[in-house]
């Protein structure tokens, strides 16, 4: 507000100075000049109706000579009134209208609107920096939960876009076009509102996030912060102050593509929790072990090479910048994307490639080419540019990985679904044996074919009344009082207990027949409506008891009366 | 010198003069206070206020504040003058003028308190 009014006043200034004392001449002038004779008497016109003439003349409207016919003085001066005024008022204009167009001004009324319509957030929200591949996907993402975001971007161009995008989301998210490098332009954003519960730095700048980071857990010490970052180094930076979560696309890449080598179903069961709810699950495509050639060595080339020889696996490495290249794979010179390095890298013999440059046609064109010589190679491609996803889908790779979508979904898990994240920490810890056990009992309980819903069950007073209710009462509820249809009872809800929290421990499939305690929080799986039915049983003391006592349970006093349950 | 201070101090004394000029002779006596002198005064307080636009330190709020007041009760002096003689057509009486002459006491103290304010910072200035 104050830099805008005084901006306003500063510009203004000489404008309205002009005005004023071209009024003032042309009134008191008015005054002045002899009018009309009247009996004898030389007549003069009073301020009133001096200011009334000035104030229509000089805005052109021109009603005449008013009050009465002018003496040859007066239209005289008239004269010079409406050349003096109208000038002015011109001048006047011009500079009221350039203010309207000035790039500061324009620029300050729209950080004036952002930090008006962020203050009007009155829900939790995150404030988000960087709209790229990964920060659109992430909206997208988090706003079908309904959750509020902000959005600081350097590029004038993504903040068109996002204001375009905004129209289609369920909720609106505010825009800002600014450097967020700049802490200004943070708190504008909400950094200090209590509202704001957390900052995801997405840049494509290392230097920038590392910024963000700072700046937020200086302002704002308490709020949680996730960023992204590609150098070792920065990781280290930014993990030294206390940051939350730092996600690197291409670790996380490189680490599901080893657990997929290493143990296939636990890379089933982590697709399958991990999808987004209620949506076909495909099942993924799994990398062969064999001898696999990876197109570029740059940083992601470099996180799959290892991982895949941490894996026993051969590999043959093609890239054109002698340079960069170290280790004790086999290296061919050149793109890939001709057929003579591919050959060069004993293509008929591989089992899978992976296009991973940094150049979507190149890409592309290596797929194409590797096809050709071997049609049987597992294809990884990476896709780097939304824009391209035309292409990539024509192109039917066995896996494709987008940098963006690959940040996008890992932080919609850890923001979605913190416990689990936890959960599949613990899970891979155990072997691949276990986990294909585990998905096979999910499989015959609730069905694989939709990926399921995931959600929390907290034993309190605020979570689920119901339940703190019937325990008051000396009842004993079981998880698997839970896991019964309230609507009826001979059903059971198509629902998984995954893990358990108590006093602080993780607890992993807990038994059916585990007493739930106050404090308790209880991971579910469970697909359809089971989540909506569970909700009920949560907060209905009636319906929760019908369901443990096996009957129908009077809701009224009189009934219960009555009936002699008392 | 500063050719800037000159003219804000200027006008910012000059409004107090000339309104200073306006509200002297007896009050309800309509030859003692003419309305050329209302007009001078008002056109040279509205220029003092808009001279004030774009100070942004405490005491330049203060100052555009006691503008402020002077234009409203000046403004409101020839609004009663204007309603009275032009709109009714009445001849100009003792009480109106009177009314009219208090109102311009009112400005003449926020004038003054500008002037002293104008002072003020002047002597602070040089310390």
């Amino acid at each position: 507000m104050d830099q805008i009014f005084w901006l306003i006043l500063m510009r203004m200034r000489r404008p309205l100075l002009v005005l004023i004392g071209v009024y003032s001449i042309a009134i008191l002038g008015m005054v002045l000049v002899a009018g009309p004779e009247e009996n004898g008497q030389i007549t003069h016109m009073d301020f009133f109706h001096a200011v009334y003439f000035v104030s229509y003349t000089s805005t052109t409207i021109g009603f005449g000579e008013l009050p009465s016919a002018f003496s040859p003085s007066q239209r005289m001066w008239a004269m010079v009134c409406i050349y003096m005024s109208v000038v002015s008022w011109i001048y006047s204009l011009g500079a009221i209208l350039a203010l309207i167009q000035d790039p500061a001004f324009r620029q300050a009324m729209t950080e004036r609107h952002f930090a008006r319509s962020v203050r009007k957030i009155k829900e939790p929200f995150y404030l988000l920096c960087g709209y790229g591949e990964a920060g659109r996907a992430l909206v997208q993402a988090l706003t079908q939960y309904n959750i509020r975001m902000v959005v600081i971007d350097k590029s004038e161009d993504r903040i068109n876009q996002l204001s375009l995008e905004d129209q289609t989301l369920p909720v609106h998210v505010p825009g800002l076009c600014a450097d967020a490098e700049v802490p200004e332009h943070l708190l504008e954003a909400g950094l200090k509102n209590p509202s704001c519960s957390r900052v995801i730095a997405l840049t494509d700048n290392d230097t920038v996030n590392l910024k963000i980071a700072l700046t937020s857990k200086l302002l704002n010490p308490s709020l949680k912060l996730i960023a992204t970052a590609r150098n070792e180094e920065t990781k280290l930076n930014i993990a030294s102050f206390g940051t939350e979560h730092i996600v690197d696309a291409f670790e996380i890449f490189g680490e599901t593509i080893a657990l997929s080598l290493h143990s296939p179903d636990q890379y089933l069961l982590r697709e399958w929790l991990s999808g987004v709810a209620n949506t076909p699950f495909k099942k993924p495509a799994m990398p062969p072990r064999g001898t696999w050639i990876v197109c570029g060595f740059g940083r992601l080339g470099r996180f799959l090479v290892n991982h895949l020889e941490s894996e026993g696996l051969p590999v043959v490495v093609i890239e054109p910048n002698e340079d960069i290249l170290s280790g004790s794979h086999k290296v061919v010179y050149g793109r890939g994307t001709e057929a003579d390095t591919l050959l060069d890298a004993d293509i008929k013999n591989a089992v899978g490639i992976f296009a991973g440059t940094d150049n979507d046609p190149n890409n592309l064109s290596i797929i194409m080419t590797a096809r050709q010589l071997n049609p049987s190679l597992f294809i990884v491609a990476r896709q780097n540019l939304g824009a391209n996803s035309a292409l990539f889908e024509a192109l039917d790779a066995d896996i494709t990985m987008n940098p963006g979508h690959v940040l996008a979904n890992n932080i919609r898990g850890l923001l979605t679904m913190p416990r689990l994240s936890e959960f599949l920490q613990q899970v891979s810890s155990y072997d691949n044996k276990w986990a294909c056990d585990l998905f096979k009992r999910l499989e015959d309980t609730i069905g694989t074919e939709t990926i399921p819903d995931i959600w929390e069950v907290k034993v309190t007073e605020k979570h689920s009344p119901g339940i703190l209710e019937v325990i008051s009462t000396d009842q004993l509820v079981t998880v698997e009082h839970l896991l019964i249809d309230a609507y009826n009872r001979e059903m059971r809800l198509k629902v998984y207990p995954l893990y358990l929290v108590r006093a602080g421990q993780g607890r992993l499939m807990p038994e059916k027949e585990t007493v739930l305690e106050i404090g308790d929080k209880i991971l579910f799986c469970g697909v359809g409506h089971a989540y909506h039915r569970m909700k009920l049983l949560l907060n209905d003391y009636y319906l929760l008891q019908q369901v443990i006592l096996d009957r129908e349970v009077p809701r009224s006093s009189v009934m219960r009366w009555i009936l002699g349950t008392g | 010198m500063n050719l800037e201070k000159v003219i804000f101090g200027f006008f910012i004394v000059l409004a107090l003069t000339l309104n200073f000029g306006f509200f002297i002779g007896e009050i309800d006596n309509p030859t003692h206070h003419h309305v050329y002198e209302l007009f001078a005064v008002i056109v040279v307080n509205l220029i003092a206020t808009i001279l004030k636009f774009g100070d942004r330190t405490q005491i330049g709020a203060v100052l555009l504040a006691t503008s402020l007041v002077a234009d409203l009760q000046l403004i409101a002096a020839a609004g009663v003058w204007t309603y009275v003689v032009n709109i009714n057509g009445m001849p100009m009486t003792p009480d109106v003028m009177a009314s009219i002459v208090s109102l311009s006491g009112g400005a003449l103290l926020a004038n003054i308190i500008s002037v002293v304010l104008l002072v003020l910072e002047t002597i602070m200035l040089l310390r």
